[in-house]
């Protein structure tokens, strides 16, 4: 039976790409944790996008290595490059696209309501402060306790 | 670009695509205030691990559309699914490692101090 995970050179050095490119993306996640971390790569241009960190860390091996590939033509580099692109530019996608998703959720929250508190009107149960507690014979009044 | 490296593209962005309809509905909730996390399929087996959600999206579904070529004798469909392979694995085992070395950060002795 034909090995399924045997992979010739070229797929290997498109997962080699890949995985450093992932490598990448998620240091820079965890380095976010870290003191030390530039506060300027946290911010954003626009709440739905990414921020400059996930940006660099996604886009930026690719086109480094596209660039390198430009440069010194080698096959080997061209694949690891594409490799990367496999991974990059879909994460910058899902990752606006996650961000777009929070930000429309955040603007579907239902308004909090306040209760205010409730006002007295003679229809409360409570005692008014204006009136004592009194017993009343029940022989006294309009109507008669028969039994 | 040739037709192999357009499919593989076309896998990818389909990987990531699936990605983003799981994590995104996590996130659309998480904006309304509405917590699923031990709800499936966000929950946690290993704090090591990536969610169960990222498996299905990043595992589960390259590994469906490699198996539904091989059925249908599609090899269009068997390299669209190396290219989601690719984005999945390389996601799978980044995460693993961020979260491994977060576990690895968080102080887990408890100290007790005798007077």
């Amino acid at each position: 039976m034909k090995n399924p995970l045997k992979m010739n050179p070229v797929e290997k050095r498109l997962l080699l790409g890949g995985i450093a490119n992932g490598l990448i993306y998620w240091t820079d996640e965890f380095a976010k944790s870290q003191t030390g971390y530039p506060a300027e790569l946290n911010q954003k241009l626009d709440p739905h996008l990414p921020d400059y960190g996930q940006i660099a860390s996604s886009a930026g091996p690719p086109l480094a290595l596209m660039l390198v590939k430009r440069f010194k033509k080698n096959v080997k580099i061209a694949d690891i490059a594409f490799g990367s692109m496999l991974y990059g530019i879909p994460k910058l996608i899902a990752k606006t696209g996650v961000n777009t998703a929070y930000v429309e959720g955040v603007k579907a929250k239902p308004a909090t309501r306040f209760f205010a508190p409730a006002t007295p009107t003679r229809y409360t149960l409570t005692q008014p402060s204006n009136q004592t507690m009194r017993t009343v014979d029940p022989s006294a009044g309009k109507y008669r306790i028969t039994s | 670009m040739d037709k192999v490296e357009k499919n593989m593209l076309i896998g990818a962005f389909a990987t990531g695509a699936v990605d983003l309809a799981l994590e995104g509905y996590f996130a659309y909730n998480d904006g309304q205030g509405i917590d699923l996390r031990n709800q499936f399929p966000y929950v946690v087996i290993h704090e090591g691990l990536p969610p169960v959600d990222d498996w299905i999206a990043l595992a589960g579904f390259p590994l469906a559309v490699y198996a539904l070529g091989k059925l249908m004798k599609k090899p269009s469909l068997v390299v669209m699914s190396k290219g989601g392979m690719i984005y999945g694995a390389s996601d799978l085992i980044g995460q693993t490692v961020y979260r491994m070395a977060k576990l690895a950060q968080t102080p887990s002795a408890t100290y007790r101090v005798v007077v």
